[in-house]
């Protein structure tokens, strides 16, 4: 009898055991996740629901003060340069990516043949990447400097002249978009340096041995396999361009007449010079939702694109 | 690579949790925005003034933080809210109403009544730093806004110091022919985001009787005397073309770097440049400092811009803390500051002593005069920086020619009204 | 496939235009070094001038007068600026160890599991790199009030921490998936938990996503500017970039000083930058394709 009574119990505690090593397993991933999880929810999606909250009332300290419903979103895009303000991100985004993009990728298609100094080349082409925003944006804004600038100088020697950075709403756009150029560059270049070191060098020679030529070669080949990775570098250089203020505060400080007031810019300043923390963190959640529905519409590009 | 990692992170926890600065007894928490180990004339001055002071009180030590200038008012209304507020800091006249409405600031008059009478009055306490009779701050540091100007350049052409708004740009334009292109003839910044519009725009404007703000508040910009102002400054960039448009877009900084190699003809700045402006120049070149004229002939009443000392509410050592500002504004620690860094001294007495009576020091005792009548007559809003924003944005774009001087200050109204 | 043999003409015309895009390739990638170090080459030449030089203009090339004035002022005597480094370093160290430490756990249970949710959380966590940081950072000032973490370096280290995990994860999720599950299951089956199979076999073979994240921490952290500026207001935590800034608003511009700070700074991301380069471009190549 004592037996068979330890023999279930012993059943039973197994059992029991097997439970628990289930219900671990099923646990596990969640576990695994949490702290992650835990940061991500304190850090980013606590502090933006209070945002969205706060982008309907109007403070005129740090407090939240009264309900407006949608009286901040009128004036952001009514007042100063609310629709301003969207076209220049709009332009400054498009302008550095137009030139980021197929300047990162050229040279990382450079970069992966065998030419010489390549390694050199590998270090010395990222600098602008290892520079922070802030100071790249001092050194253009200074180099740029239509008074006392280096390049506007050394281009009227040769009879140059370039539209004022600082006085011309095209010339401050044209030199804040060169600098964010310069700045993004280096990573598309190196993300698809990286795709393109993965293309299987079977794939390489046999095109090779076809006799395709080498535009054919990479529209075929290598670009088809390096698209996931481009599209990548495409939507992490597009949103940093969204939510930059680095580059554009110190350089213009939202150039001739608000033409280089990106909505990050004027968030910024209605937020931090002005006060005015309401109108601040609607235009911020404009950019959030921006944000949103460009990288949803590249996704779904990327996607139908691929058949899935 | 796991124990290097772990020692890493025990490494910097132990490092973290290292006791911060101890605010013992006879610790002075200050926060300034000049560096007392910088090397600059007014860092050693604030160096000077704490080591002094320090001597004078023994057991005291002074801590600095050192903060952007444009920073200090923004770091006191947050630090109120953290309870972590200096004992003394450095506020801007121009911000300090701000802070006066938020609460952060300790009404100054229960010390100033300790003070004998004339010791009071000696003192020059700019209007704005008064609300409701009461002071909140004291200033250590006075400046007037007007025009450091090429003396030599005057004097090769012949013409005197100008006494009117017509004279200035004659003179200007004169300079411009003497010295060729890449010279300036009147270098202004008006960087919406910098102060040129609260500088000079509205001084000029208040002078002429425009009102600016109605009584209850709201904007009042579009008077013909903004209009005149507005269209004098547009006259400068276009039609005399003593100002290029970039530079008027510029931020007084970037003027300023001009004017150190020698390139402009006036140059709009505090009183408090001329020094370390005449340091930088090259030998020949004679920089002076005069206020700013009136269209009418004669000078302005002065835009003054005071640095002053205030002790937060939250403060812990109050009355240490009057003993640094009343140290500060002592009559041997102003002459040194005079002399060594070129701020007009905060006390009328001063004007009249004979150290201050060499030709070098002439701007002083003119200014002095200017900064203690106090004549300017102006109700500062709460939200200077509202009004500085708006104005700002309306130089600019009639500057650029892309508004009329009207539609400019229209819509400047209605984006006064809705900001402040 | 037609093969033309035609000795002779054929030959050099192909060999022309070799030629030709070599030259091509030269002037392209003179133009782009030229373009990507240019401001650096002028901010180092700048740093070695004195500063009345510096505001000469014309503008001089190279230095008249060499001089190492400013890097005295600006970095060796400057008791701040060495502090600033110092929090900087203190602040990336830590933030490395947390978010990869914190990211592998993630992309592990991403990559290896199928739990309900799953899709939905890695959509959240993914989403919130779009947040613009201007829009946080009131928010997460009074937060950090609350919890009275405001003005330390902790609440720079979690909030970097947080604002990196996402792309972490993202790039080891990749890297987990290329690891053979077996290798795991035959260490289950000798009697490893599962916990353990995960730090013993899993996470050594992460070395290189592992490196390249160290990297992309490294970069970010050390570059960033406005939460630095936001939730810090006094020295003794104050980072790298908002330390230059502060100095370029107190005196107007010192050109020559801000140079030299800067170039200072740069020398430590340099530094590591050159030691990691090749495993940062291995880890991102693994991650990034099957990301």
């Amino acid at each position: 009898m004592a037996g068979a009574d330890i023999r279930e119990l012993a059943e039973l505690a197994l059992l029991d055991r097997a439970r628990w090593r289930h219900l671990g397993s099923l646990a596990f991933p969640y576990l695994m996740f949490a702290p992650a999880f835990v940061l991500i929810m304190g850090i980013s999606v606590v502090p933006i629901s209070y945002a969205i909250l706060q982008s309907f009332f109007r403070s005129p300290t740090l407090s939240l003060g009264r309900f407006v419903g949608l009286q901040n979103y009128a004036d952001y895009l009514f007042t100063s340069n609310g629709i301003g303000s969207i076209t220049a991100s709009l332009i400054f985004v498009a302008g550095t990516v137009l030139i980021a993009m197929p300047l990162g990728f050229a040279l990382a298609v450079l970069l992966s043949k065998p030419i010489p100094f390549r390694g050199f080349l590998r270090s010395v082409l990222i600098m602008p990447w290892l520079v922070s925003n802030l100071v790249g944006g001092l050194l253009w804004g200074w180099i740029g400097n239509p008074q006392y600038g280096l390049i506007p100088w050394l281009l009227a020697q040769i009879g140059v002249v370039l539209p004022n950075t600082i006085s011309n709403p095209v010339g401050a756009m044209g030199a804040v978009i060169v600098a964010s150029a310069w700045a993004a560059f280096p990573l598309v270049m190196v993300f698809v340096l990286a795709a393109i070191q993965t293309v299987p060098p079977e794939l390489k020679e046999a095109a090779q041995i076809d006799g395709a030529s080498a535009w054919q070669h990479f529209c075929h080949v290598t670009f088809p396999l390096v698209r996931n990775t481009t599209m990548v570098a495409l939507i992490l250089t597009s949103l940093h361009a969204f939510k930059s203020i680095d580059i554009v505060l110190v350089m213009t400080g939202g150039g001739p007449n608000g033409a280089t007031e990106t909505m990050a810019l004027r968030v910024f300043n209605e937020a931090f010079r002005l006060l005015n923390l309401g109108v601040g963190s609607t235009g911020a959640i404009i950019i959030f939702v921006i944000n949103i529905l460009f990288t949803l519409a590249f996704v779904r590009v990327l996607r139908t694109e691929h058949g899935v | 690579m796991f124990r290097i990692l772990r020692k890493l992170v025990i490494a910097g926890l132990l490092l973290m949790l290292l006791p911060r600065v101890s605010t013992a007894q006879g610790t002075l928490e200050f926060w300034s925005f000049i560096d007392p180990a910088g090397d600059s004339p007014r860092s050693k001055m604030v160096a000077e003034v704490i080591r002094t002071f320090e001597q004078n009180n023994p057991g005291t030590k002074v801590h600095t933080t050192i903060m952007a200038w444009n920073q200090i008012d923004l770091a006191l209304l947050k630090g109120a809210l953290a309870d972590r507020v200096p004992d003394i800091a450095m506020v801007n006249s121009g911000r300090i109403q701000r802070e006066i409405t938020a609460g952060a600031l300790r009404p100054l008059d229960p010390y100033l009544a300790r003070l004998a009478a004339s010791d009071r009055d000696d003192l020059i306490i700019p209007s704005s730093d008064i609300r409701d009779g009461k002071p909140y701050g004291i200033p250590y540091d006075i400046r007037v806004y007007g025009y450091h100007y090429r003396q030599d350049l005057l004097e090769k052409a012949g013409l005197k110091t100008p006494t009117s708004f017509d004279e200035l740009v004659v003179a200007a334009k004169k300079m411009q022919e003497m010295q060729g292109p890449g010279f300036v003839g009147i270098g202004m910044g008006f960087d919406p985001s910098e102060d040129g519009a609260e500088k000079f725009f509205v001084p000029a404007v208040v002078t002429l009787g425009g009102p600016i703000l109605h009584k209850d508040g709201t904007a009042d910009f579009v008077t013909p005397e903004a209009i005149k102002v507005v269209t004098f400054l547009q006259d400068l960039v276009q039609k005399d073309k003593v100002l290029p448009l970039d530079v008027a877009m510029m931020g007084p900084d970037q003027v300023r770097q001009l004017t150190e190699a020698g390139r402009t003809g006036f140059y709009f700045e505090g009183s408090h440049w001329l020094l370390s402006l005449r340091e930088k120049q090259k030998p020949g070149v004679k920089l002076d400092f005069m206020p700013v004229p009136m269209f009418s002939g004669g000078w302005q009443p002065g835009m003054i811009e005071a640095w002053n000392l205030a002790i937060p509410v939250g403060s812990k050592q109050p009355d240490l803390a009057w003993k640094l500002i009343q140290h500060w504004t002592s009559p041997g620690i102003q002459l040194q500051q005079v002399e060594k860094v070129g701020y007009l001294p905060v006390r009328r007495s001063l004007a009249n002593d004979p150290s201050l009576a060499t030709p070098d020091m002439a701007h002083v005792r003119m200014l002095v005069k200017f900064v203690s009548d106090d004549a300017l007559k102006f109700n500062w809003p709460e939200n200077v920086a509202a009004l500085q924003d708006a104005l700002g944005h309306a130089i600019v774009n009639v500057m650029a020619g892309k508004q009329t001087p009207e539609a400019a200050l229209r819509a400047a109204e209605a984006d006064y009204n809705k900001m402040r | 496939m037609r093969v033309r043999i035609e000795p002779g003409s054929g030959r050099r015309l192909r060999r022309t235009r070799r030629y030709l895009g070599r030259a091509g390739q030269l002037l392209f990638a003179c133009g782009a070094v030229a373009f990507a170090v240019g401001p650096i080459l002028w901010a180092i030449l700048t740093s070695l001038k004195t500063p009345a030089e510096i505001a000469e203009y014309p503008p001089t090339l190279l230095p008249q007068t060499w001089t190492l004035e400013n890097y005295v002022g600006a970095v060796f005597e400057n008791a701040h600026f060495l502090g600033y480094l110092w929090n900087t370093t203190l602040v990336v160290v830590v933030v490395i160890v947390l978010s990869l430490v914190v990211s592998t756990h993630a992309a592990y249970a991403v990559a290896r599991f199928t739990f309900r949710g799953r899709d939905t959380l890695m959509l959240t966590m993914f989403s919130t790199i779009m947040i613009p940081g201007v829009a946080i950072v009131v928010p997460l000032y009074m937060l950090s009030v609350k919890v009275g973490l405001y003005d330390t370096i902790w609440v720079l280290i979690l909030v970097y921490g947080a604002w990196l995990t996402p792309t972490l994860v993202w790039l080891l999720r990749g890297h987990v998936a290329g690891i053979p599950i077996d290798l795991e299951e035959a260490a289950r089956t000798d009697g490893c938990s599962r916990i353990g199979a995960f730090y013993r076999i899993t996470f050594p073979l992460l070395r290189s996503g592992l490196l390249a994240g160290t990297v992309l921490v490294f970069a970010n952290v050390w570059n960033e500017f406005l939460l630095g500026y936001s939730l810090v207001q006094s020295d003794e935590a104050r980072i790298i970039q908002v330390g230059i800034y502060s100095n370029l608003t107190d005196v107007g511009v010192e050109w020559g000083r801000l140079t030299a700070g800067a170039v200072a700074a740069i020398v430590p991301i340099l530094v590591a930058y050159a030691f990691l380069q090749k495993a940062f471009i291995q880890g991102l190549s693994a991650g990034a394709v099957k990301g």
